[in-house]
């Protein structure tokens, strides 16, 4: 059911690489204020330096959130971003103190890694019904935090060496990327103009075709003759790698990777970026990590721990938890979504809005009682 | 090799991985419930857990009751828990109507109060309010006012709306008690042991946790098998669409569902804090990789296999840390995951139906 859907819409007016040219050609004037002559500059230069932070933050978790964003849009809830968040960290950061890499050679072999492990790790889990995915994913942050903290042990063994003369990993401790800075924001601007290129690539190609497809039942998909499983586990090693890139970016930015920091609430953050702006097209992501990381920065500066009884992190997670289950109960297509705001501006055309990965309620019932459903 | 296989003829290490793996088995009961029923996974199972384990905390601690006392109190209070969470996470995304809209409201009032500043007695008020606006909620509900809209939303959607509660629970809990580990009192039940044979004993608290689990286990099995609601379980289970054309009262039998499946997580979370004496608001996310290893190991929306998962897991976690190290028993379990996956996806008890909840 819900044939009409499927087929991808004709739009006269491209409005995603509209909205993309706007927001690239504004965040180039900031990033590229160094490489400006002085006088164009200056201005610039101390009109936005208390936003920089804020704005490579923003950036950053753009980024995330577009990770996370191919696999929701295939139907697949994954909760391993933040473990290859976390994995692209590790990488840049070692790769830089041992070895002295450049960022970009960090990125690349982030992206590389990444996709690796999303393949491996995806392969095997993406045959089954998606809910494994989620279970699955769970506990991937976990085992990179486990391994990254037994790093010393684990090389020792491969290398045969003895465990106490390794000293690549710093165990539970924070691995500290001495300076100089060497991320700037033109970095940032790149690699995210870079996702969302791969995306308007991808979103007319017959990947992205069959990607939608799946999405909207992969069932009739397989039927098609399409690999699910395949497609399913690029959408899943795509997804890992462009967050593995941004780890890369977020371990430079905070100059130093704690293994603590990837855990399940950073998996909530990224999710609820996604959710949030609504996976109807990669606008929503960018939408929503930039509400979401601005928000709680303008309340920081409101000072608005002089109202709370609490930590303003404690604030914070709780912000995002309610805005996660709001969004997802209140406006199941985003914030970002064209039908919610034509809908809220000009009553009379109110459309029904579609869900976007659906399933009937009865299939539902009758496919989880037959857990082991496989999909190819 | 007989040197290599000691730990496995050590009935000390049987006896412990057996108490920690029956815990896993009520936690991974509960999760198994939900599934069973809505066919989804309620990922705010593990933080229901970690309240129940809190809620039993301070009961023992700030009254100073029994813990035999405290562990029902816990139940009850972490069961409506979950009552809540079902209807502020999973019902408005089955049927969206204005009792839900109104409780919301008043979750959120509730939540103003908890994290603003200023006297106490004014966040008390507000406190109060909300849990007005909530019961008014709860009570158009109840008269069925207003329209209500049945949903089809995507089926990711209550995975991702537990996570979230999951969080505000979590970020909750560290509010109110402190996001560093907090310790059960050391009593009679942890320092008394028996004697079994030469080399084994086991603690009282072992013992209550075995004898617990089985206690729970044999009446959720009377409860699924033989009681009305029980009926109604396994009929929506079987089909949602059918039981409701039957007359089945849906979402009061989700309720009692929920209501179960949190008092098993309150039980598992109070159980774990007499026997490991520690309990961290972030325990619940552990355990629920744990559990739904357990679920799926066993079969997943399969009562017995929920029970023999979690023994297996348990004992598996045990045995690794005598083996190997302590270091890698979570990567152990996950790789027994991933492994089941890859193998025997419907795991050991998933093909009979007639097992199903």
């Amino acid at each position: 059911m819900n044939m009409k859907s499927s087929v991808p819409e004709r739009r006269d007016f491209p409005a995603d690489i509209v909205f993309a040219v706007l927001v690239l050609a504004l965040l180039s004037v900031i990033a590229l204020r160094d490489l400006l002559p002085a006088a164009i500059a200056a201005p610039i230069q101390s009109l936005f330096r208390p936003y920089v932070s804020i704005l490579e933050f923003t950036l950053v978790n753009a980024a995330l959130a577009l990770s996370i964003y191919l696999t929701l849009a295939t139907g697949l809830l994954s909760l391993a971003n933040a473990g290859f968040m976390a994995l692209g960290a590790f990488t840049g950061a070692l790769l830089t103190i041992h070895l002295e890499w450049p960022v970009w050679a960090c990125v690349l072999a982030a992206l590389f890694l990444g996709a690796l492990v999303g393949a491996l790790f995806g392969r095997p889990v993406l045959r089954l019904r998606d809910v494994y995915l989620a279970i699955a994913t769970l506990g991937f942050g976990e085992i990179v935090r486990i391994l990254a903290i037994n790093g010393n042990t684990i090389a020792a063994f491969f290398l045969r060496r003895d465990p106490a003369e390794v000293r690549i990993f710093s165990g539970a401790e924070i691995t500290r990327i001495p300076p100089p800075r060497r991320v700037e924001t033109w970095h940032l601007v790149i690699y995210l103009a870079l996702v969302i290129y791969f995306f308007i690539v991808l979103r007319r190609s017959r990947w992205g075709r069959t990607l939608a497809a799946i999405r909207q039942d992969d069932a009739a998909a397989s039927a098609m003759g399409i690999n699910v499983a395949r497609y399913k586990t690029f959408a899943f090693a795509a997804g890992a790698a462009i967050a593995a890139g941004a780890g890369v970016f977020h371990g430079m930015l905070v100059r130093g990777v704690d293994p603590a920091s990837y855990g399940f609430s950073r998996a909530v953050d990224i999710l609820a970026f996604a959710v949030l702006g609504g996976v109807v097209s990669w606008i929503g992501p960018i939408v929503g990590a930039g509400i979401l990381t601005l928000f709680p920065e303008v309340l920081r500066r409101q000072q608005i721990e002089r109202f709370l009884s609490v930590p303003t992190e404690i604030f914070n997670g709780i912000l995002i938890g309610v805005i996660l289950m709001l969004a997802i109960i209140y406006l199941p297509r985003g914030i970002a979504d064209p039908l919610f705001w034509g809908r809220l501006f000009n009553r009379r055309t109110r459309t029904v809005a579609r869900p976007l990965h659906k399933a009937d309620p009865a299939d539902t019932a009758t496919e989880s009682s037959q857990p082991s459903t496989r999909v190819d | 090799m007989e040197e290599f296989l000691q730990p496995l003829l050590n009935g000390q290490q049987w006896i412990n991985g057996l108490s920690q793996g029956a815990v896993y088995a009520l936690f991974a009961l509960g999760f198994t419930l939900v599934f069973g029923i809505l066919g989804l996974i309620n990922l705010a199972h593990g933080a229901n857990y970690m309240w129940g384990a809190y809620i039993g905390w301070v009961l023992v601690t700030s009254t100073g009751m029994p813990a035999l006392v405290a562990l029902p109190l816990a139940m009850v209070a972490s069961g409506l828990m979950a009552v809540l969470l079902e209807r502020l996470a999973f019902r408005p995304l089955r049927a969206l109507s204005r009792g839900s809209s109104v409780l919301w409201v008043g979750f959120i009032i509730l939540l103003i109060a908890f994290v603003m500043g200023g006297p106490r007695a004014a966040r008390l008020a507000v406190g109060a309010v909300g849990i007005l606006v909530m019961l008014f909620g709860m009570v158009l509900d109840a008269r069925g006012y207003g329209p209500v809209h049945e949903r089809d939303v995507p089926h990711l959607s209550p995975m991702i709306s537990s996570l979230g509660a999951s969080a505000i629970l979590v970020f909750l809990a560290q509010a109110q008690f402190g996001a560093e580990q907090q310790r059960y009192p050391f009593g009679p039940l942890q320092s008394t042991r028996f004697q079994l044979g030469e080399a084994a004993s086991i603690s009282l608290v072992q013992l209550l946790i075995l004898l617990s689990a089985l206690v729970l286990v044999v009446g959720l099995h009377l409860l699924i098998q033989r009681s009305r609601v029980g009926r109604a379980i396994r009929s929506i289970s079987w089909s949602e669409r059918t039981a409701r054309l039957l007359g089945v009262d849906v979402d009061a039998v989700v309720a009692r569902t929920f209501f179960v499946s949190g008092a098993l997580a309150g039980a598992a979370g109070v159980l774990i804090g007499l026997l490991t004496n520690a309990i961290r608001p972030d325990m619940g996310v552990g355990i629920a990789i744990l559990g739904l290893t357990a679920i799926v190991v066993g079969g997943m929306g399969s009562i017995i296999g929920a029970i023999v998962g979690g023994l297996i897991i348990g004992l598996l976690q045990t045995f690794s840390v005598a083996f190997i190290s302590s270091e890698f028993r979570d990567a152990i379990v996950f790789a027994l995951l991933l492994l089941v996956l890859f193998f025997r996806p419907s795991g050991i008890f998933g093909r009979s139906s007639a097992t199903r909840a």
